[in-house]
C-alpha cells in the first residue's frame, strides 16, 4: 500500500507538480509525504 | 509572476519538500479556502501545516524566486519548531499573519526587527512583512513611517520597491512624509532587475499619487514613462500569457493618459493569442467604452461573458448593463442584470450573497 502512495505522489524533477483548485487532494497528499502545503492563490485578472 | 516565478529551477529544486497547491480565487469551488486562508488580494502564497490546517506563513504580493525559496525553507522550519532567536519571533508573526491577525503580526515582526539588528539577513524581506502587516491592519500612519524610516537603508531592490509601494498606498493625501516617498519611488521604478509586475505597480501607484495631489504634470510625466516601460516589457514577454499579466498594467496606464486607444491593438493581440481567456474581451470592452464605441464594447463584453466565471461573470453582466444603459435600451440592461442575477444565484451562497442586494436592486427586483 505505501510503495502506491510513493507512487503515487512521485515528484518529477526539475517540475512543480501543482494540483489545481483542490486543497482536499492536496491535504491528502500532505499528510501521506509527510510536507507542508504551499498554496499560490491567484486570479485570472 | 505565474509565468515566471513559479517555472523558476530555484523552486523546482523544493519540489519533493511540499504538495503544491494552485487555487483560483475566482473558482466557486475554491470558496472555503479562501474563507480559511485568503487575506483579500492576489498573488498570495501560504504554507499550511497539515497537522492542523493552520497557515503557518502567507505572503501577499510578488516575490522573486529566491526570495519565494527562502519563504518556503521559513515556513517549513517554523512547523519543524527549528527556529530561535528573531527568526522564531518571526515565525510567530507569519503565523498570526496568516491566521489574519495583522495587527498582532505586526506587533511581533517589529519585535523580530529590534531582535535582530541591522545585519539580520531577513531584515529586508521583514521589513517588507510589517508594512504589509501594519496596511492589513489599516494602521497606515505606522505603515507610512515605516515605510520611510526603514527604505532609505534598504538595498535598492524588490523589497525596497514593495516597501515603497505600501508606504505610498498607507499615504494620506498633503502626509508629511509624501515629498519623501515620492523621491523614493522615482528611484524605485529605475532600478534594474525588479519583477515587472512590482516595477509597474510602483509605477501605477506613484502616478495615481501625483495626480491625487494636483500635480498632473507629474502624473502624466510618470504614467508617461509607465506605458513606455510597459511596452518594453511586452515585446520582451515570451509568451502570450506573460504579456496578458502587462496588458491589464497597460490598459490602466494608457487610461491615466487619457488615451485608451494606445492599449487597444496590444489587448486585440492578445485576444487572438489568447482565445479562451476572459481577460482580452474583458479589456477590449472597457477600452472601447473609454472610447466611446458602445457597440465595439458590447459585443466584447458578450465575448468575456461566455468565458468568464463566478463573481467576475456577475460584474460583467453588469457591465453589459450599464453599456445598454448607455445606449438608453433601458429594457435590455434590465434583461443583462436580471441574466446576471440568475447566474449570481447558482454560484455557492457565500459567493452569491455580497453580490445579490446589488443585482436585485439594479434588475428591479427589489
Amino acid at each position: 500500500m505505501l510503495w502506491k502512495l510513493v507512487l503515487l505522489f512521485a515528484v518529477v524533477p526539475g517540475r512543480l507538480p501543482w494540483i489545481e483548485d483542490n486543497y482536499a487532494k492536496a491535504l491528502a497528499e500532505a499528510r501521506a509525504r509527510h510536507v507542508p502545503i504551499f498554496a499560490e492563490v491567484w486570479a485570472p485578472w | 509572476m505565474r509565468s515566471s516565478v513559479l517555472k523558476d529551477p530555484v523552486l523546482a529544486k523544493q519540489a519533493g519538500q511540499f504538495a503544491w497547491l494552485s487555487i483560483d480565487t475566482d473558482k466557486s469551488i475554491n470558496q472555503a479556502f479562501n474563507e480559511k486562508f485568503a487575506l483579500g488580494g492576489v498573488p498570495l502564497f501560504v504554507v499550511i501545516d497539515p497537522a492542523s490546517e493552520k497557515p503557518v506563513l502567507s505572503w501577499y504580493g510578488t516575490a522573486t524566486a529566491p526570495q519565494l525559496s527562502a519563504l518556503l525553507s521559513d515556513g517549513a522550519r517554523a512547523i519543524a519548531g527549528q527556529t530561535t532567536g528573531p527568526e522564531a519571533l518571526l515565525a510567530r508573526a507569519d503565523a498570526l499573519n496568516g491566521q489574519k491577525k495583522p495587527a498582532e503580526a505586526a506587533a511581533l515582526y517589529d519585535q523580530a526587527l529590534q531582535n535582530g539588528g541591522p545585519e539580520w539577513p531577513r531584515r529586508a524581506r521583514t521589513i517588507e512583512s510589517l508594512v504589509m502587516a501594519f496596511y492589513f491592519a489599516r494602521n497606515m500612519d505606522a505603515c507610512v513611517k515605516t515605510a520611510v524610516g526603514e527604505a532609505p537603508s534598504m538595498r535598492r531592490d524588490r523589497s525596497f520597491v514593495n516597501t515603497v509601494y505600501f508606504g505610498l498606498d498607507c499615504s494620506k493625501q498633503g502626509a508629511p512624509e509624501l515629498k519623501e516617498l515620492e523621491a523614493l519611488a522615482e528611484e524605485g521604478v529605475k532600478i534594474p532587475g525588479v519583477l515587472g509586475d512590482d516595477t509597474s505597480s510602483l509605477y501605477q501607484n506613484l502616478a495615481g499619487i501625483y495626480r491625487r495631489e494636483g500635480d498632473s504634470a507629474a502624473s502624466a510625466r510618470t504614467a508617461t514613462a509607465w506605458l513606455e516601460y510597459l511596452k518594453k516589457q511586452i515585446a520582451q514577454a515570451t509568451t502570450a500569457e506573460e504579456r496578458l499579466g502587462y496588458d491589464l498594467h497597460l490598459v490602466s496606464a494608457a487610461g491615466m493618459l487619457g488615451k485608451p486607444e494606445l492599449a487597444l491593438a496590444e489587448i486585440e493581440r492578445t485576444e487572438r493569442d489568447l482565445p479562451n481567456d476572459y481577460n482580452p474581451p474583458r479589456l477590449a470592452g472597457q477600452i472601447y467604452e473609454d472610447m466611446g464605441r458602445l457597440d465595439d464594447a458590447l459585443a466584447a463584453c458578450g465575448r468575456a461573458i461566455d468565458k468568464a466565471y463566478g463573481a467576475r461573470k456577475v460584474s460583467l453582466y453588469i457591465t453589459r448593463g450599464r453599456l445598454l444603459e448607455k445606449k438608453d435600451d433601458n429594457a435590455g440592461a434590465k434583461r443583462a442584470y436580471a441574466d446576471g442575477l440568475a447566474y449570481a444565484k447558482t454560484l455557492p451562497e457565500a459567493v452569491a450573497k455580497p453580490l445579490l442586494p446589488r443585482l436585485e436592486q439594479l434588475a428591479g427586483t427589489k
